[in-house]
């Protein structure tokens, strides 16, 4: 591609004695942050690792109302947008700039699958009368508030980062339609529910009812699983935004093989986030 | 150590390198960062002061003196929320880390300055969010949050949670901050074992920031959905269990105070040495203790948990545990006292303060053994001698290790002398105010009154009464520091690049110090306690 | 008049323990004390001796490794044996020897509830014999509390949801400060009670529903407590027990559970209690409180192998009264 001494070669910061020094130094800052949550997540893992030990048949019983179909679908939803994240890095890594705003795009869209369907599950959960703890066969609408809030919090971050380039606040072509994507789904998704069912909280299904009677502490379950996957849903939502960001930089032509950290940086955190669901999910999902 | 005199313009240094409001906001600049964190954290300090006078004077008389029941409970918990949260935890790492750590490695800047910058609005981000209760319903759970009661609680208690919450993320980006800018930008020649002890227990702290934080996030988030929509994974109404929140809780709490107090032992490290003109006496065994204590740190949380129904076993395990962590702390302290033999010891005020640490921090350690062990543990716990406890770690520990590096690094940073005097006096004030406060407290908890009690019976008001007076000295000492302080930040006398004649690399730039730390990257060629020949 | 009077430094030795605790104190204190004038009297004597002179010079030191490693072995060893004294003392702290006298504990917002084994109960005040062991049994209705006992050197968290225990032998009559040590909310300071420590005859006077003249409580008279105790001989139900063999008929136990050995749908209560269970989804273990509550509110978490699960629900169909009851009732179903 160019030569060196041109204005495509993005300068190292001045306390660094050369770019490669920044690099090493931003990829061990990154191990540090996953490193953290890492132990963010173990928290988590011991709240299951206490309620199972304590419930092992009522864990398993409860198991069996999650949707291992769906469950599966969002597994290999998010191993190939890790896949698509790689090729991304690969791509800035070797120059080929087209390629690293497309697999972006493709990881954009397959994270944006994956929390469709987790929607779509949730949702399905609310009207079996499966809400976490307190909640459970007492549905009202402060959980579907505060996912629809991080969600329209998300689109609202991802357009701004979206608009925001090298150059000021200039709509890039392919940027700007992940973030009408985004808030087309969100919008979607949050307008439905309220029209769908302002009012209604009518529960389907003898299920969580057969389930709570033969276990009162199923629930908690419940809680074990809407928190993880929760937290971990949001911790896909944050990404979402960050690879957002990326396609924004990327179009603008800022990764190339002397400088990719973003891409690796963000490709680290997105294999890490890929990686957590990888043991939620048996442990959730293929209990029963 | 490099040698060079400073003979730059000295005119132009990282106080007026730009100027303006905008300048300082948005700067990158680690010493900026650093003072913008002094000046927020003194600010909460006024504030957490405050509310610890409000305690002591309602705790002057048995029933009401100046406060109703409710008003007390909430006076205590701000109190030790914000003196914990945005005080003890972020002063020394926010404050002076931010200023003197990357110089002293011979750095330009620390490895991450946007997120050093980025730390600190979430810092104030979260601090503002949990100081917002103060207009809503306040919070009157105790800074510890216990299940079931933080869960019924008709108070503000989420937004003081959701602001611990926000402050922990600042505290594990200065974390990853630091140990990738100790790793990542020594200067050359600036070898492992040339590192001042004060880089080593920033270093230790930025590791259990960043191991430790975490798990007190998942907590409080745990805990706000509980609030929110009953969760019950703590809340035996539904299930749970209330003691599994204490394990919860005290697996972040307890590193955390090895959080407030290492690095006011790396400062210690750094004080005793220049004022007795001799190295730190053992200096390997300094570093290697700093790990232990932050190693055993991990395993000993359940030991505020012996009275709360977890087994006898665990008892057993977590009491002969936290035994250990006193060898490497003794070693610490003995060690500073062996630095002082056959030194020339001046007597400025940072070295006051190190002679007050020893000897308010001496104390804090040992009734820290007595509270390991079980069967004392049982009658002290939740009593007043635990308060007297944790305050002579923190105050004395950290409170006056930071102290101690105000004033040693005040020349630097602000290029201009404190008047030693008042400054003395100050310290003398603050040393004997904290006696008073607190050494009857240790009497009250073991005749038996236990602590966050808003009434008392009468036969302990004696002792209540003295530790309030005490408390209004320690109160009179840091107004007076503040005023000196502030005077001599605008008309104090000149101070040079060197005024301690100290070896680490701070002292071989200007004060204060130019934008870019150094003209020139000094290079190293020995140890930073190298007190021979001429430069004794 | 409480003994508070009577109190220095440290409260007075209330029980056996709490002399053997105070002998454990005092050494700590004086080990402490040692260490303290070891490392603040070198201080000031170095600060003194080694001050800055016009001409004086420091020694160059970087360490001695004999020092350092007495100074590390040293502690240890201090350490460890504060540590084993420590745990000795508390093994015997929270060992209640055998045939203690159980007294039932109810810590709520804001007040202590005392239920004897014959069903009388009272309010902030534990009436209880000298020299004779006690045992607490313990649980909350609502939040965290705690009880502690200065002069007895005692302390234990009060749980919603779970039982805990603490026990004491008193040797001194008279009465005895009780508080609530775990921040509990508004009336947290006023959750304060006594251990009223009677002489044996007039406890036993008093458990008869008579007023006792008691001078050394500092006061005249001691009214008698609320519920009139049974005067029945051991073999026959206590009050309480009554009352649980009440509830076991008309809330459906009876169903499933025979009194007699029979086999019906649920496993016979004959001989139940401390029996040796072996359940199909959990260890095996011997039938106690803390079970016997468990299977009323959480009744598939143990199935005894050999039955099917079904037994129905009973959480929030008891108050802590009917708890009491109903395990005395099964106290009776002794082998």
């Amino acid at each position: 591609m160019s030569n060196s001494h041109d204005s495509s070669i993005r300068p190292h910061a001045h306390h660094f004695d050369s770019a490669h020094h920044e690099f090493e130094s931003s990829k061990q800052g990154m191990w540090l942050f996953l490193l953290q949550e890492v132990l963010f997540f173990s928290g988590i893992f011991v709240v299951y690792a206490v309620i199972r030990g304590l419930n092992p048949e009522m864990f398993a019983a409860a198991a069996g109302l999650l949707d291992v179909k769906m469950g599966l679908t969002n597994t290999i939803v998010l191993i190939t947008s890790s896949l698509t994240m790689a090729m991304a890095v690969n791509a800035a890594q070797t120059d080929k700039k087209e390629q690293c705003v497309w697999y972006l795009i493709a990881t954009f869209f397959l994270a944006c699958g994956f929390l469709v369907v987790k929607y779509f599950e949730y949702t399905h959960k609310f009207h079996m009368g499966i809400l976490p703890g307190a909640g459970f066969l007492n549905p009202s609408d402060t959980h579907v508030i505060i996912a629809q809030t991080f969600l329209i919090s998300a689109a609202a971050l991802t357009s701004f980062f979206v608009a925001r380039s090298k150059t000021g606040f200039r709509l890039s072509k392919k940027s700007v339609w992940i973030s009408i994507l985004f808030w087309a789904v969100s919008l979607y998704l949050t307008i439905s529910y309220w029209v769908g069912h302002h009012g209604e909280h009518r529960v389907v299904g003898q299920d969580a009812q057969n389930l709570i009677d033969q276990f009162a502490k199923a629930p908690l379950f419940f809680s074990v699983y809407f928190g993880a996957t929760g937290i971990h849903g949001i911790h896909v939502l944050g990404g979402m935004v960050v690879i957002a960001w990326l396609i924004s930089r990327a179009e603008d032509a800022e990764f190339n093989s002397k400088y990719f950290t973003p891409v690796e940086l963000v490709g680290l955190y997105w294999h890490f986030v890929d990686l957590v669901w990888i043991f939620l999910f048996p442990l959730m999902y293929l209990v029963a | 150590m490099s040698d060079h005199a400073v003979t730059h313009n000295e005119k132009t240094n990282y106080l007026n390198h730009g100027k303006g409001i905008w300048s300082w906001m948005t700067t990158l600049d680690h010493k900026r960062i650093g003072l913008m964190y002094l000046f927020t954290i003194l600010v909460f300090f006024l504030i957490g002061g405050i509310f610890s006078l409000l305690v002591r004077l309602e705790l002057f008389t048995p029933g009401k003196t100046i406060m109703d029941a409710a008003s007390f409970n909430q006076a205590f918990t701000y109190h030790g929320s914000i003196m914990v949260f945005m005080v003890i935890i972020p002063l020394v790492p926010g404050a002076l880390g931010n200023l003197v750590l990357p110089i002293m490695l011979g750095a330009k800047d620390v490895a991450f300055p946007r997120l050093n910058l980025a730390s600190y609005y979430i810092f104030l981000a979260g601090a503002l969010i949990a100081a917002s209760t103060l207009f809503l319903n306040g919070v009157d759970t105790g800074w510890t949050f216990y299940t079931p009661y933080s869960i019924r609680t008709g108070t503000s208690a989420i937004f003081v949670l959701f602001g611990a919450f926000v402050m922990g993320f600042a505290g594990i980006f200065t974390g990853i901050n630091f140990i990738v800018t100790i790793h990542k930008l020594r200067a050359p020649g600036l070898t492992w074992g040339r590192l001042p002890l004060f880089v080593w227990a920033s270093y230790a702290t930025s590791v259990l920031q960043v191991l430790a934080t975490p798990v007190l996030a998942i907590t409080l988030f745990l805990l706000m959905f509980e609030r929110l929509t009953g969760i019950g994974i703590f809340d035996p109404n539904i299930g749970g269990d209330p003691i599994l929140f204490q394990h919860f809780f005290w697996f972040y709490s307890h590193p955390a105070v090895y959080i407030m107090i290492l690095p006011a032992m790396g400062i210690i490290s750094e004080v005793i040495p220049v004022f007795s003109r001799k190295p730190i006496f053992g200096y390997k065994a300094m570093a290697v203790a700093i790990f232990g204590i932050a190693i055993v740190a991990f395993v000993v949380w359940a030991h505020h948990m012996y009275t709360s129904g977890q087994s006898e076993l665990a008892n057993f395990v977590f009491s002969l545990i936290t035994m250990f962590v006193a060898v490497p702390t003794g070693i610490k302290v003995f060690s500073w006292i062996a630095t002082m033999y056959k030194g020339t010891i001046h007597f400025k005020t940072p070295m006051l303060y190190a002679f007050s640490f020893l000897w308010v921090f001496t104390v804090g350690g040992l009734t820290g053994v007595i509270l390991a062990a079980l069967a004392t543990n049982i009658h002290f716990h939740d009593t007043y001698f635990v308060v007297a406890h944790f305050h002579f770690t923190m105050v004395g520990g950290t409170l006056m290790g930071f102290m101690a590096g105000l004033h040693y690094w005040f020349p630097k940073f602000v290029g201009k002398m404190y008047p030693e005097g008042p400054a003395k006096i100050s310290c003398v004030l603050i040393f004997l105010g904290f006696n008073v406060t607190f050494v009857p407290q240790f009497i009250l908890g073991s005749q038996g009154m236990p602590r966050r009690y808003y009434d008392y019976l009468p036969h302990f008001t004696t002792l209540n009464q003295i530790s309030t007076v005490g408390s209004f000295m320690i109160a009179a000492g840091f107004f007076y520091a503040a005023y000196y302080l502030i005077k001599a930040i605008c008309c104090g006398e000149k101070a040079s690049a060197n005024p301690w004649r100290g070896l680490t690399l701070e002292w071989q730039t200007s004060s204060p110090p130019p934008h870019e730390n150094f003209h020139e990257i000094p290079v190293v060629t020995e140890g930073p306690y190298e007190y021979k020949g001429d430069k004794v | 008049m409480n003994s508070e009077a009577a109190n220095g430094m440290i409260p007075i030795q209330g029980t056996e323990i709490a002399a053997q605790w105070d002998a454990f104190y005092w050494f700590c204190l004086i080990v402490c004390a040692v260490f303290f004038f070891l490392v603040v009297g070198a201080m000031i004597v170095f600060a003194m001796k080694y001050r800055h002179q016009p001409g004086k010079r420091p020694t160059y030191i970087e360490g001695n490794h004999l020092i350092e490693f007495i100074w590390t072995v040293i502690p240890t060893i201090v350490v460890l044996v504060i540590f084993a004294w420590g745990w000795t003392v508390y093994r015997g702290m929270v060992s209640a020897p055998a045939g203690a006298y159980e007294v039932r504990v109810i810590g709520k917002q804001w007040a202590w509830d005392f239920q004897y084994e014959d069903g009388r109960v009272t309010s902030n005040q534990l009436f209880v014999p000298v020299n004779k062991p006690i045992k607490l049994r313990m649980s909350s209705t609502d939040v965290l509390h705690s009880f502690f006992v200065p002069n007895f050197r005692i302390k234990q968290d009060v749980v919603p949801g779970m039982y805990t225990n603490v026990w004491f032998e008193a040797t001194v009559t008279g009465k005895h400060r009780i508080y609530c040590t775990e921040f509990c909310g508004l009336d947290h300071s006023g959750m304060i009670g006594e251990v009223v420590v009677l002489k044996e005859d007039d406890w036993k006077k008093w458990a008869r529903g008579k007023s006792i003249q008691a001078d050394y409580l500092g006061e005249d008279s001691i009214q008698a407590a609320q519920k009139k105790p049974s005067v029945e001989a051991r073999s026959e139900l206590s009050e309480l027990a009554k009352k649980g063999k009440q509830l076991y008929e008309v809330k459906g136990c009876t169903a499933c559970h025979s009194l007699d050995g029979s086999k019906k749908i649920g496993p016979s209560f004959k001989g139940i209690w401390g029996r040796k269970t072996a359940f199909s989804n959990a260890k095996n273990q011997n039938v106690d409180a803390n079970y016997i509550r468990e299977s009323l509110e959480y009744p598939k978490k143990k199935i005894v192998k050999g039955y099917p699960p079904v037994m129905m629900v009973y959480k929030g169909q008891f108050t802590e009264e009917d708890y009491n009851a109903l395990i005395e009732f099964f106290k009776t179903l002794k082998k």
